[in-house]
């Protein structure tokens, strides 16, 4: 092998080693402290802040939309359910 | 109504502002020696802590007497909301604030609430992350094995 394909291989291992390394310990810190999860507890935080007017949302969007499935309520697009 | 109103308010703020925490820095495990030592990590807005303030305020007028020092370590960025919840805490419990984390970074807590029961000599005897109502019997139980000196 030439000094040229040592040198390329040597850093090619070198390479694979640090992804591996970084892979392994990507997710050990998510940044967020148990401390400081202040921010994240507000009310307005929450994915479903409201299960009441998300309902009615489903409601009218499963109706607009003439379809029904994925929402969890049969009807046939009617909006009289 | 109005001055009604205003008298409320003014009382609240001098609640509020009577209430009072020392700082991170001032907290050393050393300067509790001979007590046993229960440090709580708490904030406002952790859910569980509301719940495990007023047993610790149980805990310290109970056992306070015997040798139990309290001491709670309020992580909140906002001031108010921490003298909301602690306002009516037990006098002897010592209060600090670490509204950076400092503390909370040195002793790398898992979750909130966090609390470490020292022994009198300053030993970490156990510690707790969460704080359920079930265990709060084994926790006082705890209390009373390291106020007697006993090994759990």
């Amino acid at each position: 092998m030439t000094w040229l394909g040592k040198t390329l291989r040597a850093a090619g291992l070198m390479l694979l080693t640090g992804a591996l390394l970084g892979g392994a310990t990507g997710c050990a810190n998510l940044g967020v402290k148990p401390w400081e999860r202040d921010l994240l507890a507000e009310p307005g935080m929450e994915i479903d802040p409201d299960v009441v007017i998300t309902a009615l949302d489903e409601h009218i969007y499963f109706s607009k939309e003439a379809s029904t499935g994925g929402l969890g309520t049969a009807g046939g697009g009617c909006g009289c359910n | 109504m109005n001055k009604t109103l205003l008298m409320i308010a003014m009382c609240l703020c001098l609640a509020i502002s009577a209430w009072a925490q020392d700082a991170a820095d001032e907290f050393e495990l050393e300067n509790f020696a001979g007590s046993v030592v229960l440090v709580d990590f708490w904030a406002s807005w952790c859910v569980p802590c509301q719940y495990s303030l007023p047993w610790l305020n149980a805990m310290q007028e109970k056992y306070g007497d015997q040798g139990l020092q309290v001491v709670t370590i309020n992580l909140d960025r906002k001031p108010a909301a921490a003298a909301k919840m602690a306002g009516n805490l037990a006098e002897g419990i010592r209060q600090f604030g670490d509204p950076e984390g400092e503390l909370a970074a040195r002793y790398e807590l898992e979750g909130m609430p966090s609390s470490y029961l020292y022994d009198r000599e300053g030993q970490l005897i156990t510690s707790h992350v969460g704080f359920l109502k079930a265990d709060s019997d084994k926790h006082e139980a705890e209390i009373e094995h390291a106020l007697e000196g006993k090994q759990q």
